[in-house]
């Protein structure tokens, strides 16, 4: 089974290397590449890089989970990207823009002369293109809700040949982030599909290669069935090296599934993989403790942007539902209880035994990752006890002489936090938490649910009185997470989809975030955001933990490898990545 | 004949038609839909999600859909995957040939296994042979597939043998949990015909060695085994399901596991009815072979 | 191996690890959810003797702690603040082998009742089946083919998922495995049929049935006491299986998890390669737990032959 495949990739390298010299050789004069300065590498070589799960689809209006967006991201190209490494957004096959008409009308300039992977030219109709297939209504990509603007979608028309104009319905802060993963599409390809209603079913694992092209620096080669994904170099790449030749210096990129994050780590340490990332710390420290990963690249690149939080629900159960929540919920309801639940959580336990010490304690849902963002006005109180039984005491909690707490009716204060099964970490975070809410007396069950039982109460039914949970935003900005602050949202997850804020800081939040979310002027949106994490800090709606450090590896050869903290956290810069000389170049070992 | 065969039809298709049946209802009772996940996006919003479940007809009841999916199968079409956006038949069917190419080498070399050391416990009961495979039955039995597996992965994690994800690994770790239920069978009924009279009137005849297990004794014990040919290949292929997924070879075990945690409800029902299928295929080829072989069963009872 | 003495004590010793985990509560050193964040992952604590009096080194400070009986009204330890952990300790600071005591309560337990249920059930399916024969034995044996065929997960899914949140995990596990028992009936029912369909034909029982017995009568006096053996033997050989069923089910979030506690919990290190090459002693349990199940299988084995 594998000398045949490792045989086909290498017959498939030769004949890439060859293709790829006479590409090289002659950019035409009106190819506007893109030139990275400071880039410099060989070419050849293929990498193997092996995923937790088999990816869905190469269809990018459809391919939401990570595995088919890490290979959708190496196959297309966005107009306007977010730079992995400065988190700020950067033109890509756009050449350049400008924002006019009161932050709401965005001129983009599209570089000149590119080319699909399938060598048809890229022009303007196929972003126009492109933007009416995210948006359409009755095809109903995810996508399309990060496109609407003010209640409309964003309107795309077509200037020239090399130009559109985007207009916003009402003037949005950093909407050029919003075109980034948003792929540009081949209308030559793709707009029979789209005007006879089967765009959604279009690209599928096994559609033929040749139905096939983006503006990513690789293309699809052969899929395998719950097996491979081999993609080879794209010969007309957009981007250039500091020395002209152009990208990317990788011949294939070969995606394996390995089911598990054990399995990728030990396919690793097998050399079956050049790199692995989105590891555990527990599996960071075996790679570095393991003889056979001796010089392999071990890196932390910090803290993302995911953040691990408790919190209790505060939506009104409907009349006639559990009496007994209900009276649970009184208590939560209280800012003092979360505040005290807060104060006694100690979250230097949570990094030191759930994270081996590969994360951050935090007091709000910004991470230190998000520098621009993140507000250092925000209190870090550290863990108290007593400071935690007098904010209860003065709740008009009290505890009775077996050391439980009570409420003022006698009560005992006893609840239930979901967690999800699959995650150990968050489970683990339960047992902490658990042990130290029991020294204020709170009797604690953790009921660990399988993953999407427990989204199902959390999200749908919601009968549950507490959970752990953890979100990533999807981008270093806060209209990210617009949908999670603002109390009508559907990921407003304590109390979801309110008519009207109930409390007056959730009413003072959706203010400010609504404001920020058309304010032009950084330094204003810094200061309302700011203030909104003030607000959360103060009312802790959601008890934010910890945030785990983003940890990869890579083979010691593999050279410009250079993890970032948000998605995709290793091949981002994939189009750079290259093995230096005299290393086993397939980063696959030899073993036949 | 044509009676029996019938019969025994009627009793697959029924089977298939109360498992698919049951599959749908059980992967309706399960909490949540494949878009669930999808809604922890804070940015994507839940008119969006709505669309997208009704592509996929899951707004339609759950009878009306188990209706339009059982008639589509009927004409062999097995629904649309809502991961994979493709059709089911589409997505199993190589998966499906690697499943049976596992269960089937698995079921070979237990078999064999199995036989052989049954002959040889049987050869000299009490013997150190029988004593050790004794131990060897009992010691199997209890091991779940699963912690199997999970050892053997960590032995080619050690040692890269056999190699991380490949078919000798996913082998290695299903053909003993089949062979001991065999071995066990085996042995009882190698030694009844051992022990039986006609045996013991060849043996006063002067026939021994092997000449005795060829022509008498194997054949006289091969009547009680051949319908565990049927259930083996069941259990076998029943135990693919975890195996597959510790041990990584890409059958239809990791996307059957993958589709129930995601509640792709046509994968599961296809899996579920695809899997009775082949159970009752091996019933039926059980029974016909025992039809075959023993006059008994022809006599309506 | 053979009939004899050694399925008495392989009996005895399986009572008394019984009595061991219900006892838990005085054997074990400490409470199984005591946490000491000071020493995570901590090995087992070595001893070593001055003169007759044991001590062992504190895992936290190194120093050597007096090892005494009845410490803390339990059976041994060292006195506080000093730790011992004889297994070692888990990434919390628990100590392991009181965890191995307390988590046989729930794995115990759950067997002995997933394995009545399933045995005590395929025996009145098995037996009403091969006596009854004609239709009601057709439909259950019909019914028990498709009991066999049916993938059960998603329903033990949906079950714990619709139990009530305030149960403690351990119930909800309980209940779970208890679910498992009674959909197992299928198998043993089958074995049973057969069983009683071979019995049902000695002399002694056509006798019965000449006399005019009833069925119940020859069910209750004549083929169930003649397949004591064989109840035995299946629930010894099923048993272990319901311990070890939580492994597979734990994949799916249906087993115990943290901060539950299992023989299943401590065995489920095998899937965790990192923690195993980090820190083996974490296996510990899982190894003690070997001599279990070969007690059972002995069982088996001697009430087989």
């Amino acid at each position: 089974m594998t000398w045949r495949q490792e045989a086909g990739t290498l017959c498939a390298g030769i004949f890439l290397l060859g293709t790829t010299c006479l590409a090289a050789g002659r950019l035409p004069a009106v190819e506007e590449t893109e030139q990275l300065p400071g880039v410099s590498g060989q070419a050849g070589g293929a990498l193997v890089v092996y995923q937790r799960a088999e990816p869905k689809t190469l269809n990018p209006l459809f391919g939401f989970d990570v595995s088919s967006r890490e290979v959708i991201g190496r196959l297309n190209a966005d107009l306007i990207t977010i730079n992995r490494k400065t988190l700020r957004a950067e033109p890509a096959l756009a050449r350049s823009f400008t924002v006019g008409g009161g932050g709401r009308v965005y001129t983009v300039k599209l570089r000149r002369g590119l080319k699909f992977s399938d060598g048809e030219p890229f022009t303007a109709d196929d972003v126009v293109f492109s933007f009416r297939a995210y948006e359409d209504g009755k095809l109903g990509a995810p996508q399309r809700d990060l496109l609407i603007v003010g209640g409309e979608p964003v309107k795309v028309e077509r200037v020239d040949e090399a130009t559109v104009r985007i207009t916003l319905a009402v003037p949005y802060a950093a909407a050029e982030r919003l075109f980034d993963s948003v792929a540009m599409l081949p209308r030559h390809l793709l707009e029979r599909a789209y005007e006879d209603g089967s765009l959604a079913k279009a690209w599928a694992l096994t559609a033929e290669p040749a139905a096939i092209a983006g503006l990513g620096p690789y293309r699809l080669k052969q899929y395998v069935a719950g097996e491979k994904l081999v993609l080879e170099r794209n010969p007309h790449y957009w981007r250039v090296d500091a020395r002209g030749r152009r990208l990317p210096y990788l011949d294939a990129l070969e995606f394996r599934f390995a089911g598990s994050e054990d399995a990728q780590v030990l396919h690793f340490l097998n050399g079956d993989a050049g790199m692995v990332s989105g590891m555990g710390a527990r599996n960071f420290a075996f790679l570095a403790r393991e003889p056979r990963a001796r010089g392999a690249q071990l890196v932390d690149a910090g803290p993302g942007l995911e953040y691990n939080f408790l919190f209790f629900n505060l939506k009104p159960q409907p009349p006639g539902e559990d009496a007994e929540r209900s009276v649970r919920q009184s208590w939560f309801a209280k800012d003092d209880f979360r505040r005290a639940v807060s104060l006694a959580i100690d979250r230097e336990a949570v990094v030191r035994l759930v994270y081996g010490g590969r994360a951050q304690p935090l007091w709000g849902p910004v991470t230190p990752a998000d520098r621009q963002w993140v507000d250092a006005g925000v209190p870090h109180p550290a863990r108290s006890i007593e400071q935690a039984r007098k904010l209860l005491a003065g709740a008009g909690f009290r505890w009775s002489p077996d050391r439980t707490l009570v409420d003022a009716e006698g009560r005992a204060v006893e609840f239930t936090i979901v967690t999800s099964a699959s995650n150990q970490e968050r489970s683990r975070m339960a047992t902490i938490i658990q042990d130290d809410l029991s020294q204020l007396g709170m009797k604690v069950q953790v009921a660990p649910l399988e993953f999407r039982a427990m989204l199902d109460r959390v999200m749908n039914t919601h009968r549950y009185d507490a959970a752990i949970f953890g979100l990533a935003s999807g981008d270093a900005d806060p209209n990210a997470d617009m949908n999670v602050w603002l109390s009508s949202g559907g990921m407003h997850l304590w109390n979801a989809g309110q008519a009207h804020p109930s409390t007056d800081w959730e009413r003072e939040i959706d203010q400010r975030m609504e404001r920020q979310m058309s304010e032009r002027d950084p330094g204003q949106r810094k200061r309302m955001f700011d203030r909104v994490q003030e607000l959360l800090a103060a009312h802790e709606p959601v008890i934010c933990i910890a945030s785990p450090d983003i940890l990869a590896a890579a083979r010691a050869g593999l050279k410009n490898f250079d993890p970032a903290v948000l998605q995709p956290y290793t091949l981002w810069n994939v189009d750079r990545l290259y093995w230096s000389e005299g290393q086993n170049r397939t980063g696959a070992s030899g073993r036949p | 004949m044509a009676w029996f065969l019938a019969r025994r039809l009627a009793h697959a298709a029924a089977l298939l038609m109360a498992v698919s049946a049951g599959t749908f209802a059980l992967a309706e009772l399960a909490p949540g839909d494949y878009f669930a996940e999808l809604r922890t996006d804070p940015r994507v919003d839940a008119a969006a999600v709505e669309t997208l479940r009704a592509r996929y007809g899951l707004d339609r009841p759950p009878l009306a859909r188990y209706g339009a999916w059982m008639a589509a199968a009927v004409r062999g079409d097995l629904g649309v995957s809502i991961a994979y956006n493709m059709p089911v038949t589409e997505l199993l069917r190589p998966r499906l040939g690697r499943t049976l190419e596992l269960a089937g080498v698995s079921w070979v070399l237990s078999w064999m296994a199995a036989l052989g050391l049954a002959m040889a416990a049987a050869m000299r009961p009490g013997g150190w042979v029988d004593r050790g495979t004794a131990w060897l039955v009992s010691a199997l039995l209890v091991v779940p597939e699963l912690l199997l597996a999970a050892l053997l992965v960590l032995v080619a994690a050690r040692t890269g043998v056999p190699r991380l994800g490949g078919f000798s690994l996913a082998v290695a770790a299903l053909a003993p949990g089949a062979a001991p239920v065999l071995l066990r069978h085996a042995r009882a009924a190698l030694r009844e015909a051992a022990g039986a009279p006609f045996v013991e009137a060849a043996r006063a005849r002067g026939i021994g060695g092997g000449r005795l297990w060829a022509v008498y004794i194997f054949p006289a014990a091969a009547n009680p085994m051949v319908s565990l040919f049927g259930l083996s290949f069941a259990g076998l292929l029943s135990g693919t399901l975890v195996v597959e997924a510790v041990t990584g070879w890409p059958g239809v075990g990791p996307l059957f596991l993958e589709a129930i945690a995601s509640r792709d409800f046509y994968v599961i029902a296809a899996v579920g009815l695809v899997a009775a299928a082949l159970l009752a295929a091996g019933n039926l080829a059980a029974d016909l072979m025992l039809y075959a072989l023993d006059p008994r069963i022809r006599r309506p009872r | 191996m053979r009939r004899g003495s050694g399925w008495k004590w392989a009996a005895g010793a399986l009572a008394a690890l019984h009595a061991a985990v219900l006892g838990a509560g005085f054997l074990a050193p400490y409470d199984a959810a005591e946490q000491h964040r000071e020493a995570p992952l901590a090995p087992p604590g070595a001893i070593h003797f001055h003169g007759l009096r044991p001590y062992a080194d504190d895992p936290v400070t190194g120093e050597p702690r007096e090892l005494r009986f009845f410490v803390h009204r339990r059976l041994f330890g060292v006195d506080a603040p000093g730790l011992y952990f004889p297994l070692g300790s888990d990434e919390f600071g628990r100590d392991q082998f009181s965890r191995l005591l307390y988590g046989g309560r729930v794995s115990l337990g759950a067997a002995a009742l997933a394995t009545a249920l399933s045995i005590g059930l395929g025996l009145v399916a098995g037996v009403a089946s091969g006596l009854a024969g004609g239709w009601v034995d057709s439909v259950l044996m019909r019914v028990s083919e498709l009991f066999l065929a049916l993938p059960w997960l998603y329903l033990l899914l949906g079950v714990r998922a619709f139990l009530p949140l305030s149960m403690p995990p351990q119930r909800g596990f309980l209940l779970v495995i208890a679910l498992a028992g009674l959909l197992g009936w299928a198998r043993p029912a089958r074995l049973f049929r057969g069983l009683t369909l071979s019995l049902a034909q000695a002399g002694h029982v056509e006798a019965a049935r000449g006399f005019g017995a009833s069925r119940f009568y020859l069910a209750r006096r004549h083929i169930v006491p003649e397949m004591r053996g064989v109840i035995g033997t299946q629930a010894a050989l099923v048993a272990p299986q319901y311990i070890l069923a939580e492994v597979t089910l734990s994949m799916f979030g249906l087993g115990i998890n943290e901060p539950g506690l299992s023989w299943g919990t401590l065995l489920d290190v095998v899937r965790q390669p990192a923690l195993l090459t980090l820190d083996p002693w974490i296996a510990l349990p899982a190894l003690m737990l070997i001599p279990v199940f070969l007690l059972y299988s002995v069982c088996a084995d001697a009430l087989g032959s």
